[in-house]
């Protein structure tokens, strides 16, 4: 059984109204992403959220991930899912759509909670950074990263005092096969305690020595970083990576601070912040995700252990009080979310002679041919081989000028130098050169001077090029 | 009164987009502290374009006029290798509702910094012919980039080049300091500030550029402002006294007699992959002397580009009209401005309009 059908299974196809009453005017809580409504439960007359998703592969993998997750307290609760289709009133036809029925969160955002709260402290803000750790925790023995960990995705259940908070919105989760050594996916349903049960014993199975580490990835430490920057807006106000007198706008240097994790504690705020605080937030935002603490050292980090007081009162209440300066906050922490979440894309190029290109083809329309065969590649001309060769004997000299990486760059050498050396067997330069570094017709039988050599072949390549240039 | 066009509104990470219903399938590919970039396809025409939606352009007197700026550079720009607009929209129709623009652009796969792998000289060749034909553009038009490096050359898989960010970066003093990408494509008289610089800064760019293309690693990666000129001088060498004396600062002047001597290198074997006319194409842009140095027409002039060149590839560019650039206005005169210059966008027909997307993932 897949995730995917268990997922398409859990989903119904019947019309949510047969259950619910929809209030669609009233929406929820500003900064959740995707529209949220309140409906009522007929049998109970019980209050939940409605999120509305356009009905497409990314919606039903951000149902299926939430719902692999929602079993943690410290994770909204997906109660039912249905497929409908919804027709909004500024539309012209309904849509496909998930309406995704979660548990009614009232005790408002996190950043909005510790405004409301005159004497917040610095052992609420340990507590509540215990609870955010534990749902990312459960989320990552999964090998889920959720990947938009921000103040507006953590909800405080009711108002009371000590109402938990609660991970939302999984948009942006994403299964992170990384970690091969965390055991398969199982069913959403199976209770934490089995999946903590499977994963000791598979790795007594596999012999890892229980304090080794388990290598982290990417995906998952990027929840690390966002939950050292939560920690530092909870404890002082502001954000890191630029300075406590900020105005709206987002300063230039921003995200050059962030590249280079180059942050600090003003003494303002600070001085009456406990040194396992600042310790744990230091060894959070580090720009290497290999560098970062792991969920497991979090959890065990003194600061989410501490029986000591932490009693004073911190700056952050009063701060947050200004709206602006909260949606400051807000803005560029995911800013910079995004900014980890997008992949850096990677190019080759096509060769000449195969691209799709306007200046390249309107030569060959107008039938003008290049003056100087040696610099476009022409698949009807001779001249092809030739450049071919000389290209050959320049990746030789590439090869020779790179730093060398490793143990078989010998062995990459003597490949590319064969490959030129076929092409060019003419060239007695060549030839009476390479005699003189050992070269055997396959490979060098002693250690070359790649500088000697980078010489010689760039000397071949200038009597071949002025062969070319005279007639 | 024109009829509205049809608009559909969606919202990606935190950010409303109100578009136009041909723009398709919107996927956030960027984002930074002055606007959002997502990737589209417009059905009408196929073509797969990136939109560019500021961050409340108008909040305050500086961002209003940062993004008439840039809205008028790019309406300015009409050249295969400069990115230009496509397009151009808000969806208020009168100024009283106006709060926000989006800029259509081409959807340019990635840029040069991330292409893999060493190049072929007749790809490099390509590229720099392409870089100089865009810059021959700009320069004609009366701006200076001064900021070109890999990361600002959009490139796909075709080999297309367009030059980006032109213009509008002004990085601060602070910016430069310390191990800075930025720095390393920097010509000499700008690290200094020897002089009131030309538009041959972006030549030194431009020489940088393709001499990292053929040896796959940064030419002057200078750790510091001495640094990146020390490694500049042992290449092209400490200048002569006839240079000295140009310089317009007894400071720079100081300095510069205070170096020790440096011959200059032989760039063929600084550069052992490049031909030998691309080895002296690199000598006369790599050159101390801002006045020495070849222009962009200069450089297409140049007999390393005889079997590229065609007079087709460079258009008359018009004068670009920076009177407001650095005008004080008020707010709402700013905000005037901008909304005209959307309204008054006419697309200029390109030599590979709806020409269809064929990139293909490598």
């Amino acid at each position: 059984m897949t995730e995917d059908s268990t997922v398409d299974r859990f989903i119904k196809e019947t019309s949510i109204l047969e259950e619910y009453n929809i209030n669609w005017t009233q929406k929820l809580g500003a900064g959740i992403s995707g529209p949220v409504r309140v409906c009522v439960k007929k049998s109970t007359q019980e209050r939940f959220a409605l999120k509305i998703l356009i009905d497409r592969p990314k919606a039903r993998n951000e149902v299926r991930l939430h719902m692999m997750c929602a079993s943690h307290p410290n994770i909204v609760k997906i109660m039912e899912v249905y497929a409908n289709s919804v027709q909004f009133p500024h539309e012209s036809s309904p849509r496909a759509r998930l309406l995704i029925v979660m548990e009614m969160m009232e005790g408002g955002e996190l950043f909005h909670r510790i405004s409301q709260h005159k004497h917040f402290t610095e052992k609420m803000a340990s507590q509540v950074t215990k609870q955010i750790s534990l749902a990312l925790q459960h989320c990552h023995s999964l090998n889920i990263a959720h990947r938009d960990l921000k103040p507006e995705n953590l909800l405080f259940k009711d108002n009371s005092l000590d109402a938990p908070v609660k991970l939302c919105d999984f948009g942006f989760a994403k299964i992170d096969q990384g970690d091969l050594m965390t055991p398969q996916f199982t069913p959403y349903y199976v209770a934490p305690q089995v999946l903590e049960a499977q994963r000791r014993h598979q790795k007594e199975k596999s012999g890892i020595i229980p304090t080794s580490p388990t290598p982290y990835t990417y995906n998952k430490s990027c929840d690390l970083w966002s939950l050292g920057v939560i920690v530092y807006v909870m404890l002082c106000g502001y954000p890191p990576f630029y300075s406590k007198h900020h105005s709206r706008t987002i300063p230039k240097d921003m995200r050059k601070k962030i590249m280079t994790g180059s942050f600090d504690f003003p003494e303002e705020e600070w001085s009456q912040i406990s040194e396992m605080a600042k310790d744990i937030v230091r060894k959070l935002l580090k720009v290497k995700p290999e560098e970062r603490l792991t969920i497991e050292g979090v959890l065990a980090h003194p600061w989410l252990n501490c029986t000591e007081a932490l009693d004073n009162v911190l700056p952050s209440a009063q701060m947050m009080m200004d709206k602006a300066v909260v949606a400051g906050i807000q803005q560029a922490h995911a800013e910079q979310l995004a900014n980890m979440r997008i992949q850096d894309l990677n190019l080759s190029l096509k060769p000449l002679n195969s691209v799709n290109n306007p200046i390249l083809r309107k030569r060959k329309l107008l039938g003008t041919k290049p003056n100087d065969e040696l610099f476009i590649n022409d698949p009807e001309n001779e001249v092809e081989d030739t450049n071919v060769a000389l290209e050959k004997l320049r990746d030789v000299i590439a090869q020779c000028i790179l730093p060398q990486a490793g143990d078989s760059d010998d062995e990459k050498l003597n490949e590319v130098m064969h490959e030129a050396w076929r092409l060019n067997r003419d060239c007695k330069l060549l030839r009476d050169g390479l005699h003189g570094l050992c070269w055997d017709g396959r490979s060098f039988s002693d250690r070359v001077d790649r500088l000697k050599l980078a010489e010689i072949v760039k000397q071949a390549i200038e009597e071949k090029t002025n062969l070319q240039d005279s007639p | 009164m024109e009829s509205r066009v049809e608009f559909s509104r969606e919202e990606i990470n935190s950010t409303v987009w109100e578009v136009p219903a041909k723009y398709v399938c919107l996927k956030q590919i960027g984002t930074g502290a002055y606007g959002s970039v997502c990737s589209s396809i417009n059905n009408k025409t196929k073509e797969k374009v990136a939109i560019k939606k500021l961050h409340r352009p108008f909040q305050s007197e500086i961002f209003a006029k940062r993004a008439y700026r840039e809205l008028r550079l790019l309406k300015h720009m009409k050249h295969e290798n400069v990115i230009g607009l496509l397009d151009v929209f808000t969806p208020a129709t009168r100024l009283d509702e106006f709060q926000d623009f989006y800029l259509v652009m081409p959807y340019m796969y990635t840029d040069l910094s991330k292409v893999k792998g060493l190049l072929t000289e007749d790809r490099i060749q390509f590229l720099v012919y392409q870089m100089l034909c865009g810059l021959k553009y700009i320069h004609g038009a009366g701006i200076i980039h001064r900021d070109l490096k890999p990361g600002n050359l959009a490139v796909n898989q075709d080999c297309e080049l367009k030059i980006l960010d032109f213009g509008l970066a002004r990085h601060t003093d602070a910016e430069m300091t310390g191990y800075v990408v930025t720095r390393w494509y920097r010509a000499p008289e700008v690290i200094l500030n020897w002089m009131h610089y030309t538009q041959t800064v972006d030549i030194w760019s431009v020489g940088c550029i393709m001499g990292e293309m053929f040896n796959g690693k940064t030419l002057f990666k200078g750790k510091d402002y001495m640094d990146q000129l020390t490694q500049i001088m042992k290449v092209a060498g400490t200048p002569g006294p006839e240079f000295v004396e140009k310089l317009e600062s007894p400071e720079a002047k100081s300095y510069v007699r205070s170096l020790p001597h440096y011959p200059h290198r032989d760039f063929s074997t600084l550069f052992p992959r490049a031909s030998k006319k691309a080895v002296e194409l690199l000598e006369k842009m790599l050159v101390l002397d801002a006045d020495a140095r070849l222009t962009a027409s200069g450089a297409l002039a140049h007999s390393y580009f005889d079997g590229l060149r065609d007079p087709d590839d460079w258009p008359e560019p018009t004068a670009y009209d920076d009177s407001y650039d650095n005008a004080t206005l008020p707010l709402e005169e700013w905000k005037r401005l901008s909304f005209k210059e959307v309204r008054s966008f006419v697309p200029f027909p390109r030599r590979d309009s709806k020409r269809r997307n064929t990139l293909t993932m490598s």
